[in-house]
Parts: C-alpha cells; structure tokens; sequence
C-alpha cells in the first residue's frame, strides 16, 4: 500500500516535469516573444534586444528553462507583466474561490447524478431511464456558459432569487456552481447506469440476496460499494474538465477565482501569470488523480493489498 | 452411509415442490426452463437433483427461494410449500426473512459469490445481524465459530481478510459458513463442487455431510456428477430438459435405474476399478428450449424410443418403494399400440 502510494507520487513528479515542458514550449510558440507583447507591436529592434536582455530571454533555451524551472520548484512564480507584483500570492489568493465553485458544482452533479443513475440500471429502460437519457444528451450538449446565461436570467433577472454575479452572499455560489455540475451530472449519470448495470449480474448479489438482504441492502450497499470504482475514474476526469469549464463559468458570473483572473491575463498576454496559473492546475490535477488513487485503493481491496 | 429406510414411513416432508413451471421471456418468445416439476425433501434428508447442465436444476432451485432472475425469468405456476407454508404467496418481505434464516443456499461459483470488497467476516456477520438480534461482538464470535466449523484455519485471522486472499476452496467453505450461521433447516447447494479440484471437491462435500449430522438439516444438493450422489445423497431426482424423469431412493437407482436417461448417465459414470472399459455416453445433445422434442423429451436419444414415445408425454409413475419413473416403459401392457420399437 505504501509503494503504491509512493510509486503514484513518483509518477506525479513525471507528469508535472512534462507539464513544465508543455508550458515553457508554448509560451516560446507566441510570434514576436513576450518582448514585443510589453512593448506593443510599434517597438524598435533595440528595445526588444533591450527587454530580451533584462528577462534573460537572449540565454539558450535550455538555459531559461532550468533557470525557470529552478524558481517555480522554490514557489517563485515571477512578477506579472501587467502589474509587477508577484504572481504566486495572486493566484493563490483567488484559490478557495474557485474551489469552493468545483466542489458545489460536484456536489450538485452527484446529488442529480446518483439516484437517476441508480433507478436507470435498478430499472433499465423504464420512464425515469429515459428521462435520464434526455436529461443526460441536454447536459453534454448544452454549453455550461449558456446554461449559466439562461439561470442568470430567469432567476436572477426576472425572479431575482439568486444574485447575478459576484461573491456577495452566500446564494452567490449556487448559480455558477449549478451551470458548471449540469454537464457533468450528464456523463456521471450514464457512468454510474452502466456500471451499476453490469455489477447487477455479477453472481455476489446472488449470495446477498439468498442471505435474506433487503432489495435496498443489496442495490445500495453490495451492487454500488463496486460499482462506484469505474465512476471514480470518471469523476476524476470529469473534475479536470470542471477546471477547464470553471474558467469560463467564472467569467460569466463574474466569481473572483483563479479562471476568471487566468481570463483577464490572457486578454493582457500577461505571459507568466498565465504560465503560473497553468502550473497550479497542473499541480492541482496531479492532488486529484493521487487523491482518486487513494479513494480507488479505499473502495477496492484487491488494490489496497497488492502492494 | 445414511440411506433412506425403504421400508420406514416417509419422513415429513419439509420441502414440497408441486407442478413448477418457470419460463423465460427470450429474444424469440418464452421458454419454459422448468415444466411441472414435482420433487420433496423430507426433515432432515439430503436429496440430490441431478441432470446434463441447462436442464433447469438451477431455476428449480432459485424458485425455492422465489429468486428466479426477473423481470425475464418468472415462476408461472405449481406450489412450493416449506414446512407446510405456501413459498409462492409469501409477499416479498416475508420472503425476505425466510432467505437465510429458514433457507439457506449456496453458489457453484466461489470465486464470484463473495462480494470481493467486504471481508468474509463482515459478510458472514451480515448474514448473522440480518436474522437475530445480536451486539456486534457477538455476532463476530459466532462469525468466529462458524470459520472454525466449516475447517478455516486461524478462523480470527481470516475473519478480516477479503475474498481474493483464499482459494477457491477456502472460500466455498465460507459460503457454507455463511449460510449455515443462522441454521437453517434447509440448505440449498448449487453445484457446490463443481469448480473445484477433485481433492478439494471430496474436503467439501466431507464437510457437508459432517456439518449435516450436527446440524442436522435437510439438503437439497444440485449437480450433475452421479458419483458425488452415491457418496452423500439418500434419495435422487433425474431431470431431463426441465423435467423429473425418475425419482428414487439412492441404493435403487443405483441398482435398478428405471428410466433410460438415467441408464445412460449411470454408464457414463467413470468407474475407476475398470479404467479400460471405454466410457458410455449418451449420443446426441440436450435440446434446446426453443424447439422441443413433442412426446418424451428423451426420445430423440432414447435407445428404447417407441413411436408413442414421439407423440405422448409420459406421467411419472411408481415402479417400485419410493422409485417413480416418467417413461412409456413401463405400466403400458406390452400388446398395446404404438409399443412397436421406432
Ligand atoms: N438468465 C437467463 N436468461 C434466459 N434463459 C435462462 C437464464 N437462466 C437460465 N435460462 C434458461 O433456463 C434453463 C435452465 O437453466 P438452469 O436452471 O440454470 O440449468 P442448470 O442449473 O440445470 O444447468 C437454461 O437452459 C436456459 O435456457
Ligand atoms: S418414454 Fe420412450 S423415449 Fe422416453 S425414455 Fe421412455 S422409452 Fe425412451
Ligand atoms: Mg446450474
């Protein structure tokens, strides 16, 4: 168990290297360099060399990189284009924001996801199955930001129940959180049918029932205890798009978390502010897949004692 | 060996199976897995249900407990009483409380019939806090006690260890822990040996027959090797394509099988004494469920067939103490028509 621990955190190390890669190379993609981003597109070649020398971006590439590498394992994020202040404690600023958005937004999804995926494989193809078939395919399809448009509308604007935008109250939250679990809601729901249906079969809840087990004991306890391994994963993968989703989501309803922020540097090509922000999610997916590999080694036995 | 006393009353019956029909809605119309199927198990006997794999011993059984799998399988007919209550009009609930504490059943299949992510202890002290009102220390005392019955070595280790830390073998031996810790007056066991090796097979059905004589329940024992019969049965039921064709007390149908399905399976019992007698076997295949023979069911492999045979369906009908046969073979005086060979 704990070299199964250890083996995951050194995959993670690997996979955070490779993002670091990643980042750098795209960064050096953007045409004219950060030099000419500063200084607008009307700059002398002598003021460029001249930028390039003060950030160290005549040095060989490799060079940079380590040099860039370097600071960001030490926590140094650099300053911002924009406004010179260190980026780290920006970003870090507006963390619990945005995680307090994905986690309602997970919360919303499951509470839809879970019992209307449990009645569907309890009972395939009956009327509820459908629904949620319908439900599911709107939810894929729908892009969160029009889902989110079409909320601040109705309920905002004409009920007026929930404030539009911003972070004000505690209601604040429920809006975005809503428009950004509706799509995952969709595909977890699906999820959690398939998997539930295929361990339906399986010769154990035989056994579960032949005991004399209520049909809620065995659906609930003996069917979902196994199903919900697959859906983990997919959850896991789900809450990565959530991160991508959050950064729209968050400019929609104007929630002062790190997407929103991540949004307007972009506009202002604040190159490392952008590439800080790009290595927290980095970082933040990797918590994730150790944290579901831990969940995963929780809920399955057979892992936890393999090694 | 505890053979039935021929000629001793009938023991009262604790399982009595009348008329089952058990059908199954399939891609091409229903059909029916068990067809008026009548067998009993007495207080305290074991009765072996043999027959060719698909030919509804599993169904027969699962309807005991009323767990045919729906909503494709359904039992459309006959009565199955236990210690005298009709099963079939139980509701759901009481059916419920009757699976494991009065009935109990065990799988073919030890490697799937646990659930692999609880530990056999908080499987087997589910099965205990189900039926009796118990702490839950004592509940894994007695969960204890039924490890050491049915022979698990080191029964307090055990208790926390997960299904795919055992064998195949120490696992069925869970099961049958399992199913045994509330006493139950009958035990269903499903092929309960067929997965395993044959040492381990001979350890098992030791262990059934022990835990038989101090428990002292009834056995309904499903499968399709005669040889485990003679070693633990009392009395035999033959199914053939969902159907009883012969019914008898052990010593008879070893000693005179009546019906010719029955003759035939006898003759393909490996005898290990004469190894170089070439094995009898029955030649063609079971039918299948969607075109059924008319008449017998047998009569496409029946060496004895007459042309009756292929258009009447013939009624179980006693030959002899305790032995009942479904065959044209016999209670037919021999001038009748139709009693020409095929
Ligand atoms: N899940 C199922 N779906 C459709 N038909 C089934 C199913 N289970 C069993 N049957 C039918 O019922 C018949 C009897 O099955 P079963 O009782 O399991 O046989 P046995 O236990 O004697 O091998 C099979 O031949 C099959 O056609
Ligand atoms: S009824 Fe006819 S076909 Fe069927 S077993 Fe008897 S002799 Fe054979
Ligand atoms: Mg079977």
């Amino acid at each position: 168990m704990v070299l199964y621990i250890l083996r995951r955190l050194f995959q993670s190390v690997w996979v955070l290297v490779g993002v670091t890669v990643l980042v750098f190379a795209l960064v050096q993609l953007i045409p004219g360099g950060p030099a000419l981003m500063i200084l607008g597109e009307d700059a002398t070649a002598e003021q460029i060399t001249l930028v390039n020398q003060r950030l160290g971006l005549d040095r060989p590439l490799h060079v940079q990189y380590l040099d860039w590498l370097g600071k960001v394992v030490r926590g140094d994020f650099g300053v911002s284009f924009q406004d010179s202040r260190p980026i780290l404690p920006d970003l870090l600023n507006r963390m619990p924001a945005t995680l307090e958005l994905l986690v309602v937004a997970m919360f919303f999804s499951l509470i839809i996801a879970l019992p209307i995926g449990i009645i569907s494989a309890v009972k395939p193809n009956s009327l509820l199955d459908n629904v949620g078939r319908v439900l599911a395919l709107l939810g894929v399809s729908m892009p969160s930001f029009w889902i989110g448009l079409l909320l601040i509308m109705v309920f905002a604007r004409n009920l007026g129940w929930f404030p539009a935008v911003g972070r004000e109250s505690w209601t604040s939250v429920i809006m975005p959180a809503f428009a950004l679990g509706v799509s995952m809601a969709g595909i977890l729901m699906r999820m959690i049918r398939s998997s539930l249906l295929e361990v339906l079969r399986e010769d154990y809840l035989k056994t579960a029932r032949a005991k004399g087990l209520t049909e809620k004991v065995v659906v609930l306890k003996h069917a979902m205890r196994n199903a919900i391994l697959p859906v983990i994963t997919t959850i896991a993968l789900q809450v990565g798009n959530l991160l991508g989703g959050s950064v729209v989501i968050e400019t929609v309803f104007a929630w002062p978390g790190m997407g929103r922020f991540c949004y307007m540097r972009m506009l202002q090509r604040d190159i490392p502010t952008i590439m800080g922000n790009l290595m927290l999610y980095a970082v933040f997916v990797c918590i994730l897949n150790i944290v579901t590999d831990l969940l995963y080694a929780y809920f399955d036995p057979r892992i936890r004692y393999s090694g | 060996m505890m053979y039935a006393d021929d000629g001793a009353q009938p023991m009262a019956p604790l399982l009595e199976i009348e008329n089952l029909r058990v059908t199954f809605d399939g891609e091409d119309g229903e059909v029916t897995a068990v067809n008026g199927v009548t067998l009993s198990v007495g207080q305290g006997e074991t009765v072996a249900l043999v027959g060719e794999s698909g030919c509804g011993k599993s169904m027969t059984a699962l309807s005991v407990l009323r767990l045919v799998p729906a909503p494709l399988g359904a039992i459309r007919g006959g009565s199955v009483r236990f210690a005298g209550e009709e099963l079939l009009m139980k509701t759901v609930e009481q059916m419920q409380e009757i699976r494991g504490r009065d009935i109990a059943m065990i799988f073919q299949e030890p490697m799937t019939s646990l659930n692999p992510v609880f530990t056999c202890g908080d499987q087997i002290m589910e099965a205990i806090t189900r039926h009796r009102v118990v702490s839950k220390r004592e509940a894994r005392e007695q969960a204890v006690e039924m490890l050491r019955l049915v022979g698990i070595p080191m029964p307090e280790r055990r208790l926390y260890e997960y299904p795919h830390q055992l064998s195949g073998g120490m696992r069925q031996r869970v099961m049958i822990g399992m199913a045994l810790c509330c006493a139950p007056k009958l035990l269903i066991a499903d092929e309960p040996t067929t997965a395993l090796d044959v040492t381990i097979q001979a350890q098992i059905l030791d262990l059934l027959r022990t835990l038989k004589r101090k428990i002292g329940m009834a056995i309904l024992l499903i499968t399709h090797d005669l040889g485990i019969v003679a070693e633990v049965a009392e009395r035999v039921v033959i199914m053939y394509a969902g159907e009883v064709v012969e019914e008898a007390p052990v010593r008879s149908l070893f000693k005179k099988p009546a019906h010719p399905y029955t003759r035939g399976l006898l003759g393909s019992v490996p005898k290990l004494d004469r190894k170089e007698e070439e094995l009898k076997t029955i030649p063609g295949n079971v039918p299948s469920l969607k075109s059924m023979p008319s008449g017998c069911r047998f009569h496409p492999r029946c060496p004895n067939a007459r042309s009756l045979c292929a258009k009447a369906a013939p009624a179980l009908l006693e030959i002899g103490e305790g032995q009942r046969v479904a065959c044209w073979l016999y209670g037919l005086p021999s001038d009748r028509e139709g009693v020409e060979t095929l």
